[in-house]
């Protein structure tokens, strides 16, 4: 018997993507959260139960995937673990390494799966572009440059505040983090810069960190809350020994509309959105199926990288990544 | 689902190209037992190894075999002879399109299907490009008001083998390539062609005995004017084998969809740089091919018919047709629907 049930944790804005995913997998959801609107609005828009705690899901469901704000992953995941359940969580894996290994050494104790969102590795331009270079068609990577650039989370959002999401480093780069580990192998030294302080606790709105890794390979990535006014892009461009591949969500777009606006009717324009391909995965692997393509540890690698990048932000100088986790 | 019985499913003839692509994706697929046969042996004892599958050593074996649907990929003028076997034999048919290379031709798989009770289905994959879908979705929707122009394209490259035989093919690059977005043209407009005017030449390849270019502009009962450009005006350097694209025009909004928008860009120098120039779009999008097929599995499960059908693939050569009638005579050419 497989899984019936999934308790989502934080009925936000990824929350209520993963509560959408869910249901397309034909899985039972109920939600949890701590604020009333966001409660009623999960329940009105998905016809879920909802409930004000993550106690009340303990008892009912049989996977608890957590949505909540960073700083409080840790805390939910260990609860869920404890009560015995898979736990799927949000990416950053936790706001701090102890808290990782932690929440890691834990779920192995209790012989749970633990499954960190790392989405990237879902969406499909990117798949195809780790497929590439496995098979080979760009040699060795050499080069490899990643941008991620939106507009700002509203003012008011628990994102600005560092100590709670990690900024735009710890929230928004780390998704490149772990691509880039996952193309070019473990990384070895982190320089980053952040600039641009705009949030409410005086935050940085955007960073650029260069990533070294074991191979030799050099990374750039660069992360934005500043393109405030046009719509979210990512770009990638990898050079490799052999040859060389280029990917821009906007630099070819399949529907170009007037009204502009018209063009978002059409959605992301796959049969799957990413979101769902990577539930499917773990829900496959908590049903007994393969390991997906991202483990926890990953989740904890990219974490220890984008931590990296904000103590070099703060003190301008290049920092090295302990071997135990180029290990990890 | 995993419970569900396998579908025995034939490929009839590998001559055209996608017919190896459909095994790749039939092969792999937990649902199905795919078999195959072709009039070339060694090229279906080819490709039947390379995906791992039966190479039956005639048609008349493979029917034998009492497949629930087949695919025919063979020479566009041998769709008829091979669909009146497989209806025969009572299976379900998806034909690649264009359905036939002459009218009666596709009236007899008509009614050679209907007769057998058995359903044919039109290889139109545009029907199952994601971009294609949201395109047409929202205009389905109202959301482009009325819509009074298209501009459509479907170029590619320059196919040879027997796709350049005016026998065989039925024609060039304008029964080739004609037939994809005229069908999503009806789809979408939910109306039928009224009057076509076409002009083609062969500047390109000139030494073939067909036209290797082409430009269509039809008229359809609700008033849409659409063109067509079917030209095989890709060059064989082209980073990736044509594309599809339609520009809808209404009286509140525009949309362009490039049905082949989601690709990545590679460069490859292959191994030890020793290759040549390799500029090549990777697709990462959705499968069209795949859509179309899990359309035909559905329909036979299903007990009901495909969409698109096999008067979809007729009306839409009806459309071809008219426009070598239109070339022909220097003039537009009315289509009269029956």
């Amino acid at each position: 018997m497989g899984v019936q049930t999934v308790g989502v944790v934080g009925l936000g804005s990824i929350g209520r993507i993963h509560v959408a995913g869910w249901q397309r997998l034909g899985v039972t959801v109920e939600g949890a959260d701590g604020l009333p609107e966001a409660r009623e609005r999960a329940r009105d828009a998905f016809g879920i139960e909802v409930h004000d705690g993550l106690e009340a899901l303990l008892r009912t469901v049989d996977v608890i995937d957590v949505c909540t704000p960073t700083d409080t992953h840790a805390e939910v995941a260990l609860a869920a673990v404890r009560a015995g359940k898979h736990v799927i969580c949000e990416k950053p894996i936790t706001r701090t390494l102890p808290e990782a290994d932690a929440l890691i050494s834990a779920a192995n104790e209790r012989g749970v799966q633990l499954h960190v969102a790392q989405v990237v590795r879902f969406f499909p331009q990117y798949a195809a572009a780790a497929r590439a270079i496995a098979s080979g068609r760009i040699g060795k990577p050499a080069v490899l440059r990643f941008t991620r650039e939106g507009g700002m989370p509203g003012a008011d959002r628990w994102y600005h505040d560092d100590n709670r999401s990690g900024g735009i480093i710890g929230d928004v780069m780390i998704h490149d983090i772990d691509y880039a580990r996952w193309v070019a192998g473990e990384v070895v030294r982190v320089y980053a810069r952040t600039l641009r302080n705009a949030g409410p606790q005086n935050g940085a709105t955007h960073a650029y960190a260069i990533l070294t890794h074991a191979s030799g390979a050099i990374s750039h990535l660069t992360a934005s809350w500043a393109r405030v006014g046009a719509p979210f892009r990512t770009s990638f461009e990898i050079a490799g020994s052999e040859g060389l591949l280029e990917h821009a969500t906007d630099s070819r777009p399949a529907l170009r509309t007037a009204p502009a606006e018209l063009a978002r009717l059409g959605g992301m324009l796959l049969e799957e959105d990413p979101w769902t391909a990577e539930l499917r995965e773990f829900l496959a692997a908590i049903n007994g199926g393969p390991p997906p393509r991202v483990s926890a540890e990953d989740g904890r690698a990219a974490l220890a990288v984008a931590l990296a990048a904000i103590e070099s932000a703060k003190t301008g100088r290049a920092v090295e990544l302990a071997t135990e986790v180029a290990a990890a | 689902m995993s419970t569900q019985r396998k579908l025995k499913i034939g490929i009839m003839s590998f001559a055209h190209l996608h017919g190896a692509g459909y095994a790749g994706l039939l092969a792999n697929w937990p649902d199905v037992e795919l078999r195959v046969a072709d009039d070339d042996p060694e090229r279906g004892k080819r490709i039947a190894d390379r995906f791992g599958v039966t190479c039956a050593p005639s048609y008349a074996e493979l029917l034998a075999w009492k497949p629930d649907g087949v695919i025919v990929c063979s020479e566009n003028s041998r769709h008829r002879e091979l669909t009146e076997q497989a209806a025969a034999a009572g299976a379900h048919v998806l034909s690649e399109k264009p359905l036939a290379t002459s009218l009666a031709d596709g009236r007899a798989m008509i009614e050679a299907c209907e007769a057998a009770g058995v359903r044919l289905m039109t290889a139109f994959p545009m029907r199952f490009s994601q971009p294609v879908i949201a395109a047409v979705r929202i205009a389905q929707e109202g959301k482009l008001g009325t819509i009074h122009g298209i501009a459509a394209t479907n170029p590619g490259t320059m196919p040879g083998s027997w796709f350049v035989d005016p026998e065989l093919a039925g024609g060039g690059a304008v029964m080739d390539h004609t037939v994809h977005v005229a069908d999503v043209m009806r789809w979408l407009l939910g109306s039928e062609a009224v009057e076509v005017y076409a002009q083609t030449n062969r500047i390109l390849y000139p030494d073939l005995p067909v036209e290797t270019a082409g430009t269509l502009a039809v008229t359809f009962a609700n008033g849409t004017v659409a063109t067509i450009d079917c030209s095989w005006s890709r060059p064989n350097s082209y980073p990736t084998w044509g594309g599809v694209t339609l520009e809808l025009v209404g009286d509140e909004g525009v949309i362009s969809v490039d049905a082949f928008a989601q690709v990545l860009a590679s460069y490859s120098d292959g191994p030890g740089r020793t290759g040549g120039q390799d500029v090549r779009w990777l697709p990462w999008g959705d499968d069209p091919n795949a859509g179309m097929l899990r359309e035909f599995l559905s329909a036979i499960r299903e007990d009901r018919a495909p969409v698109p059908s096999g008067w979809d693939g007729y009306r839409a050569t009806e459309i071809a047709l008219a426009a070598y009638r239109s070339v022909e005579a220097g003039q537009p050419v009315p289509i009269s629907t029956e």
